[in-house]
């Protein structure tokens, strides 16, 4: 099933076990990030956190995943950033099996390729607006002084921060802080933005700003973003909607502003 | 109530040591380390002087009233026949030789033992000693019966054979002596062979110095130790002898007591004034006083080493408050006491605080044994030569030791403690306001800070407390506070700039580093402060010792002006009171190639109730070959030409302990008559800090009748060849035993003297770096725990585990160079204070200031890289951050 402008599709698979599981084709015309048959289980009792996901997003797409708290969403995040690694199933990102890799490799295509957002901000406390951005730069590139300034000053223009360099974290507010951290997530240009619940901390009017600004990079970047939240008003704002529910996607819609 | 705390206790506190079971470790050790340096060093202080107070009182037996010489070290045995009225009251008396001999050991080197000389036919009291079973070289030294004399009078008879002694079983065994072998002793005139006469049992006398002795009759012991017609001292037994001492109320003593009393008027009466009227108690009492400076100073020193080990309690107590600040504003919200809370981290205290401390009582009674081998030396140099083989405890320094580390672990946690109760359950859950609290009280801790070091300055201006440097030490702990209270608003201005400069060369890597640093304020000046003192302390120690070394070597290289040294081997090998005829100076003067030649003789005598060396010397070859270094900054040649008559010069310490000085009257009691000498000058020595006073050689001949020399200074005439003047030496004055040294060699016999010295203060200094070392690993964990969010947030990012290790390395180089630079200053500061006023008050010596430069540049690299080597499982613990769980937790 393919639908005009939207490049979404639904690949209905059979699970293993008695649940059933939706493969699911994310926006764009190139794959970015595969998961086949993925699946995660924690602890002695063997807990199922993810079950036989499948999930396809191509180049450019802005997905959402919502679901209960505990239904496997941040598990799924952690899994596509290669911060974890599942129990069974393949993780392709860019071409590459992630899932083959040692943890030195998984973290160097981490650092240059995927940038996270986080509900609560995570910047450095003790480091100014301009260090906090620059760090994914000074971590993972060995661009020159002069250059990395440029990238992070530039960035900063972009979400609206260039007059707060020099500030810490605690000097702003929390809108603040979330810009910020999209421009350190962003900084490095990596190829995938992982945004998990960005505006769960925020107010109204800052939680809109912030999904502006992530509708606005998709939009005008061809950022490709995956986004987890609770918010109908956030879970509306990708071109794709995948519900999950007790580890495993139930559901996925085509958003209205997804589309042409 | 109580159920309900103890619950707690196991949930809250129990739970969370398990958890932290390696930082728990590295503040129990640091604890333990410093408690143990404590008990070991108080221990073997203890043993030495108890030692000497054991083996007086076993060589004493019964006697409880005694005859001192003070003008000399002995008395002439004509005063004796004034005694002649103890026996009509009934008090039984006899007189001793107590002096140091020479032996040749079982593998050839020369021992210095103890000799006692007693008259085999006095009363059975005085010989309480008993004869092995074995007869000797053998372990089993057992008693043939309870009754001592009875067993005496088994070996008497073989005594009083020509040169026959009794000897000790710990003697017997390492020389593998028995009844009728025989063993050589070394006299000034030459070797002399002795036979055994029987080996005592190691109850009795035979049990003082350690059975590291002989007994002879009187007459034998006289020849031996040079004291023809003189005696040590008189020991008597008034009443039953031992508890009658005249300050008995006891009715059942109390005549005893009168007579006690008449019979020490009456000596005090008859007896000249230079014979003390004193009991054994006295010599043991001036042998405290005679040390007590060298013990404080030793005593000082593990004290900074438990200060360090405070900084690891409160370190570890603040982090443990602070990290469960949320858990305790549930508690708190939840309806949890105030004093609750207090309760359960001072269990935890108690706990933490109590292991520590149970170790550290552990293990100083095993480092007690090798803190006694490195004392023991400089004791029985300077000091007294008794036996120092095994420690022996008393139960009361344990819990002293128990006492003081508790205590200390309590006030170093108190802070934190009350920090626990004084939040608010809202402002609990808030890490951020202690931090903010502590950059709030940063200035106001510089402005303490600095009234310390002023307060340390004025400290250092005065003088001693009843001969005890108080000032000084108190100067001393007013540097640690006020450096240690800088330290806050120091880092908290140099850490920014030292992560911009880091982000400039190391990238994130550096900048995070520094500005977790400067974001954890609290650990960070602790961690720097409590390295900075163990640092300060290793530096202003080998500051001090370089002082000494450099002070001591140049005084020998100036003040030693003679080519050659002659003494007799007997005092080479340590007897002191060994001498040589006077005839040798003539000898010596009279060899082909030498100018002049110098004899000396030293004794020691008890000046206004405590010893000092009297001692001799020919100032007029002095005037012309010697250099002795004046305080006046008078030349040798003028002030020894101003030497004669009733003039002396005496050493530094001497002047300074005795508040003298030039122009002041010296009165030495010789013979009963007081004679006075003017102090002409003081002069520069550093052989011994009871102190010389040297008068002209023939006032001394005349004034007691000894013409004999402790030692020989032989100046060669220019283009004289040493070794050919030696070897004529050697064969003139072949008939003594003789020990002939270069001024070289002497040189490097005084620097073996002052190496082992200083064993002890190497060994504490050591372990001061390593108790600071283990401050850094604990703050560095601290760190690392508290900054598990960072890394995650890192990891997020794409920083590797080697990146997120590099920052706990930099970390620890961080702190290291901080503490390092801190404890240079603070070093400085310590070694002027060690070097001229505590030093300087404790043992009267002037010390040139010497810095060590390439032993501190050495230290310096090695603490840093010890400190970052420290970083390695703080660094693992880092590099396992797992990313997702943290911020899932948070």
């Amino acid at each position: 099933m393919v639908l005009p402008g939207l490049n979404a599709a639904i690949l209905l698979t059979r699970a293993s076990s008695n649940v059933c599981s939706l493969g699911v084709i994310v926006s764009g015309n190139e794959n970015l990030l595969e998961l086949k048959d993925v699946a995660k289980t924690y602890g002695e009792h063997q807990v199922q956190a993810l079950k036989h996901v499948n999930l396809v997003v191509r180049k450019g797409s802005f997905a959402c995943l919502m679901g209960q708290s505990g239904c496997g969403k941040s598990t799924l995040l952690n899994i596509i950033a290669g911060l974890d690694s599942p129990s069974s199933g393949s993780v392709v990102f860019d071409g590459i099996d992630m899932s083959a890799l040692k943890d030195e490799e998984v973290t160097r295509i981490r650092g240059e390729k995927i940038g996270f957002v986080f509900q609560f901000f995570n910047l450095l406390s003790t480091l100014t607006v301009e260090e906090n951005v620059s760090l994914p730069l000074e971590l993972t590139t060995n661009l020159s002084h002069k250059a990395r300034r440029a990238k992070v000053l530039e960035m900063l223009e972009r979400v609206g921060m260039q007059n707060r360099i020099d500030f810490f974290p605690a000097q702003l507010s929390g809108g603040e802080m979330q810009r910020v951290a999209i421009a350190r997530a962003l900084v490095h240009s990596p190829r995938l933005l992982v945004a998990d619940e960005p505006t769960g901390n925020l107010d109204s009017a800052n939680g809109t700003m912030v999904l502006d600004l992530l509708k606005e990079l998709n939009s005008d970047l061809g950022q490709t973003i995956v986004m987890a939240t609770h918010s109908q008003e956030a879970g509306s704002c990708g071109d794709s909607l995948i519900l999950m529910k007790d580890g495993a996607i139930v559901s996925q819609s085509i958003s209205r502003a997804g589309s042409d | 109530m109580v159920g309900f705390s103890l619950r707690l206790f196991k949930n809250f506190v129990l739970r969370d040591i398990r958890r932290n079971l390696v930082r728990t470790f590295l503040t129990v050790a640091g604890i333990a380390l410093g408690v143990a340096v404590f008990l070991a060093i108080s221990i073997a202080n203890d043993t030495a002087l108890a030692r000497f107070r054991q083996t007086v009182a076993q060589v004493a037996g019964k006697a409880n009233l005694e005859l001192l010489p003070l003008s000399a070290g002995s008395m002439d045995e004509g005063l004796l026949e004034d005694l002649s009225f103890l026996g009509g009251v009934g008090v039984k008396w006899t007189s001793i030789i107590d002096e140091h001999l020479v032996v040749k050991g079982a593998s050839g080197q020369d021992e210095v033992i103890q000799i006692i000389g007693i008259d085999m036919l006095a009363d059975p009291e005085f010989k309480r000693y008993e004869e092995s079973d074995d007869g000797g070289s053998g372990d089993a030294a057992a008693s043939t019966s309870g009754d001592a004399s009875g067993s005496a009078s088994a070996v008497e008879s073989s005594v009083f054979a020509p040169d026959s002694v009794l000897v000790g079983a710990s003697l017997a065994e390492r020389l593998h002596l028995k009844k009728g072998s025989t063993f050589t002793c070394l006299l000034p005139e030459g070797e002399r062979i002795l036979n055994v006469a029987g080996v005592m049992s190691k109850s009795g006398l035979g049990g003082a110095y350690s059975g590291n002795l002989i007994v002879a009759d009187m007459p034998l012991a006289q020849v031996l130790t040079g004291l023809e017609g003189r005696v040590s001292r008189v020991d008597m037994i008034v009443g039953s002898g031992k508890e009658n001492t005249g300050d008995s109320d006891s009715g059942s003593r109390s005549d005893d007591d009168q007579v006690y009393r008449a019979v020490s008027e009456k000596l005090r009466q008859i007896m000249p004034s230079d014979i003390m009227i004193g009991t054994p108690e006295t010599r043991s009492n001036q042998a405290e006083k005679m040390t007590r400076s060298f013990e404080y100073n030793l005593l000082a020193l593990t004290l900074i080493a438990l200060m360090v080990g405070m900084f690891l309690i409160y370190n570890t107590m603040t982090i443990t408050v602070l990290r469960r600040r949320p858990e305790i504003g549930v508690m708190r919200a939840l309806g949890v006491k105030r004093s609750t809370i207090l309760n359960m981290f001072l269990w935890e205290t108690i706990f933490i605080g109590g292991l520590g401390t149970t170790c550290g009582v552990v293990l100083g009674g095993f480092l007690a044994q090798g803190a006694l081998a490195a004392v023991a030396q400089t004791f029985q140099y300077f000091y007294f030569k008794v036996p120092l083989e095994k420690v022996s405890p008393a139960p009361e320094q344990y819990l002293l030791a128990a006492a003081i580390g508790m205590g200390l672990t309590l006030t170093a946690a108190l802070p934190p403690l009350l920090e626990s109760t004084t939040v608010a359950p809202a402002e609990a859950t808030k890490r951020a306001s202690f931090e903010s609290r502590l950059r709030f009280m940063a200035l106001p801790l510089f402005i303490m800070g600095l009234v310390c070091l002023a307060l340390c300055y004025l400290s250092s201006l005065q003088g001693p407390v009843l001969d005890f440097p108080f000032f000084g030490y108190l100067a001393a702990l007013l540097a640690i506070v006020g450096a240690s209270l800088l330290m806050p608003l120091a880092l908290s201005r140099l850490l920014p700039g030292l992560s911009r400069l880091l982000g400039h060369f190391m990238g994130a890597k550096g900048r995070v580093a520094a500005s977790s640093l400067s974001g954890t304020l609290s650990r960070t000046a602790v961690a720097c402060a409590s390295l900075m003192i163990g640092i300060a302390m290793m530096i202003s120690l080998a500051i001090m010792i370089s002082s000494f070394r450099k002070t001591v070597t140049q005084w020998i290289d100036q003040s030693f002006q003679a080519d050659l040294w002659m003494q007799s081997q007997a005092r080479a090998a340590g007897n002191k009171g060994a001498r040589l005829p006077e005839s040798v100076v003539k000898e010596c003067a009279a060899v082909k190639g030498v100018a002049a030649a110098e004899g000396f003789v030293d004794r020691r005598i008890i000046y206004e109730g405590m010893p000092v060396f009297l001692a001799a010397a020919d100032f007029d070859v002095l005037a012309k070959y010697g250099n002795q270094l004046f305080l006046s900054g008078e030349t040798n040649e003028a002030v020894c030409n101003r030497m004669s008559g009733s003039r002396a010069i005496i050493s530094e310490p001497f002047a300074v302990r005795r508040k003298l000085k030039k122009g002041d009257v010296l009165k030495l009691d010789v013979g009963g008559v007081s004679e006075t000498f003017t102090v002409e000058d003081i002069y520069y020595d550093y052989a011994s800090d009871l102190g010389y006073i040297i008068i002209p050689r023939d006032v001394y001949k005349n004034l007691y009748k000894d013409s004999t020399v402790s030692n020989v200074a032989i100046y060669l005439q220019p283009g004289a060849d040493l070794a050919a003047v030696k070897s004529e030496l050697m064969s003139r004055l072949s008939g003594a035993r003789l020990a002939i040294n270069s001024t070289m060699e002497l040189r490097k016999q005084a620097i073996v003297i002052f190496d082992r010295t200083f064993a002890i203060t190497y060994a504490l200094h050591t372990i001061a770096v390593i108790v600071s070392m283990l401050s850094v690993m604990n703050a560095l964990f601290a760190l690392t725990i508290e900054s598990k969010r960072e890394f995650a947030i890192l990891r997020y990012l794409g920083a590797g585990r080697s990146q997120l290790a590099a920052i706990v390395y930099t970390q620890a180089a961080i702190l290291a160079t901080v503490g390092n630079i801190g404890g240079l200053g603070l070093g400085y500061i310590l070694s002027l204070l060690l070097t001229h006023v505590i030093n300087k008050q404790s043992f009267g010596w002037s010390v040139q200031y010497s810095i060590p430069y390439d032993f501190i540049v050495q230290s310096s690299i090695l603490v840093v890289a010890t400190a970052v080597a420290s970083a390695c499982l703080p660094a693992r613990l880092a590099a396992s951050t797992l990313a997702p769980a943290v911020i899932r937790d948070e």
